[in-house]
């Protein structure tokens, strides 16, 4: 009796046991199948097997075929330890002949990986120093990196038209087909900034200006997004180069440097305006406003933010994106247009801006009235203990709703 | 530890205890002609070099700057807002000179406006000393930042903050 149960007891656990490899076979199948079928996306802007210019392509033809050798070689292992478990394991054969050492097998072992690595190793180095060149710079933009969001300020440059500086933000601006300098540094703590259609990563680290090259071979939108943990709201500090046409950039670039137009009197924008000058310059430059007297406006970014500084706002309507690039200024369709359009009609498409019809008014109504809870940010006031009252991010600014339509209004006069 | 040692048998630290208490660090004598406390034992070498985003050069009476990662010399430089900028001055012309950096004003509480100016140290030639700028707002119309060595007239480098 009592063996019959040690007997049915076993046959229970060898049951369990199969039953449980069945799952974990199952599992694992199943992650493996979605890592296969998402590696064959359509729709992946930040595919880093598809660069559009120059840089990215000097990686790509790198890391095809140091991923066809490593493949090779990973399936080789793989199927070798498979074969080995399966063929060599305990089916209570006696144990085979022991030996000890093979100089020959050793040695050649040790020669392969070295002489497959060495290659790569030259190649790679030779990749680093390329990707590294700044001497044909045709353009420069400092890029500055901050919890969470991107900052662009392109110096004086006569040659594209650059006659004063142009800060924006979210989307750096490009003329395609023209090797750009980008001298990345961050105000806080350190940012990676990442366009795999354009280049590989490239660390902003504080108080150092380090030189990434993009350079776009044509028209369009590329996405991006900070690569180097950087705090609660890392996965939402995005960002996109828009590469526009020689012709489009300059275009663009007139636009930027057009002097701030006041709203008309008695208009929803106008009290709009008020509604900006009273709560948002706390932090938010437009450049060229200036008060009833005629004094100009000036932000005090340092007195209420951690890092000093805050998003630039001139010319925000110009923008596809806000809030570091998290959400879209345009609305689905609008974006859709300009996403997804040609080279050739890219341009006029991006350069319209954001109008009424098109605005992304749930996003951006949604910001204006609670930011913290679209895009987390230790904006709590309650929690700012440490940082002596000053914020992080956006705070929740109370604002009216009556507010909200004021500030929409004005907002959509930045153009 | 024998430098440390060296340093305490020559005097040094005697030295840096004297200055603390002159608090010399504090007056910061921006003119060209030499300060009794500021430009006391000036530091000559910058031991910084990667992290340079301007070189600013007085060569033959002449103010230049040279800027990372852009061609040729410059002579106007951008730096981001609220964000630590570190240049070095380097004297190449004969005699003792000091970098000023004339930043604006600023607002003191009881609402009067207050000049902010900082500087290098006097020094000679051949000698180099580092100035962090740390610009919080950008400079109203009409009224440009500036890099400016006391004693030359019409060298000058505007400082752009957009």
């Amino acid at each position: 009796m009592r063996h019959q149960n040690t007997t049915e007891h076993v046959t229970s656990g060898v049951n369990r046991l199969a039953g449980m490899r069945r799952r974990v076979v199952a599992a694992v199948s199943g992650v493996a199948g979605a890592m296969f079928l998402a590696g064959c996306a359509t729709n992946a802007p930040q595919d880093t097997w598809q660069p559009k210019g120059p840089n990215a392509k000097i990686i790509d033809d790198l890391q095809k075929p140091v991923f066809a050798v490593a493949g090779i070689i990973g399936v080789i292992v793989t199927v070798a330890v498979i074969v080995a478990v399966f063929k060599f394991r305990d089916k209570g054969q006696p144990i085979p002949h022991q030996s000890h050492g093979n100089p020959a097998l050793e040695i050649t072992l040790t020669i392969i990986p070295a002489l497959i690595l060495t290659v790569v190793g030259v190649f790679t180095f030779r990749t680093v120093f390329d990707l590294a060149k700044t001497s044909d710079t045709e353009m420069i933009i400092n890029v500055t990196g901050q919890q969470w969001w991107w900052e662009y300020d392109y110096p004086v440059q006569n040659e594209y038209g650059i006659t004063q500086p142009i800060i924006t933000s979210g989307q750096l601006v490009i003329p395609a087909g023209t090797k750009v300098l980008l001298r990345q540094t961050s105000r806080d703590v350190i940012h990676s900034y990442w366009i795999p259609a354009l280049n590989g990563k490239r660390d902003a680290v504080p108080g150092r200006v380090h030189l990434n090259r993009i350079e776009a071979d044509k028209p369009g939108i590329y996405a991006g997004q900070c690569t180097e943990f950087c705090g609660l709201s890392h996965a939402n500090m995005r960002m996109e180069a828009v590469a526009l046409s020689k012709a489009d950039f300059a275009k663009w670039v007139a636009n930027q440097l057009k002097p701030y137009t006041s709203p008309a009197e008695n208009t929803l924008a106008k009290e709009g305006e008020t509604v900006f000058m009273n709560q948002c310059v706390r932090c938010h430059q437009v450049n060229g406003m200036k008060r009833a007297d005629g004094t100009p406006v000036i932000a005090a970014p340092d007195e209420n933010m951690v890092s000093g500084a805050a998003p630039n706002l001139s010319h925000l309507m110009s923008r596809n994106t806000f809030a570091g690039a998290t959400f879209d200024l345009l609305n689905k369709s609008c974006r859709e247009d300009v996403w997804t359009a040609d080279s050739e009609s890219f341009g006029d498409k991006y350069l319209s801006g954001v109008n009424e019809d098109c605005l992304n008014q749930k996003d951006l109504r949604g910001w204006l009235r609670n930011a913290p809870a679209m895009k987390p940010m230790y904006a709590n006031p309650a929690l700012l203990t440490s940082t002596g009252g000053k914020y992080r991010g956006m705070p929740n600014l109370g604002l009216t709703e009556a507010d909200i339509e004021k500030l929409v209004a004005y907002l959509l006069t930045l153009k | 530890m024998a430098a440390g040692i060296a340093g305490a048998g020559l005097g040094l630290r005697e030295d840096l205890a004297h200055a603390k208490e002159e608090g010399h660090y504090m007056h910061q004598e921006c003119g060209a002609e030499k300060s009794k406390y500021f430009d006391k034992l000036p530091l000559e070498g910058v031991s910084a070099t990667s992290s340079v985003d301007t070189h600013i050069d007085l060569i033959d009476g002449k103010l230049v700057a040279s800027v990372q990662g852009i061609a040729g010399l410059q002579e106007t430089i951008t730096v981001p807002r609220s964000n630590p900028t570190n240049i070095v001055f380097r004297n190449k012309t004969d005699g003792e000179y000091r970098l000023v950096a004339s930043l604006g004003s600023k607002m003191l509480t009881d609402g009067v406006k207050e000049d902010v100016v900082h500087c290098t140290q006097l020094i000679p030639q051949g000698s180099e000393q580092l100035l962090i700028l740390n610009i919080p707002k950008p400079a109203e119309a009409g009224k440009p930042f500036t890099l400016t060595v006391p004693g030359l007239t019409g060298q000058s480098i505007e400082v752009i903050v957009p």
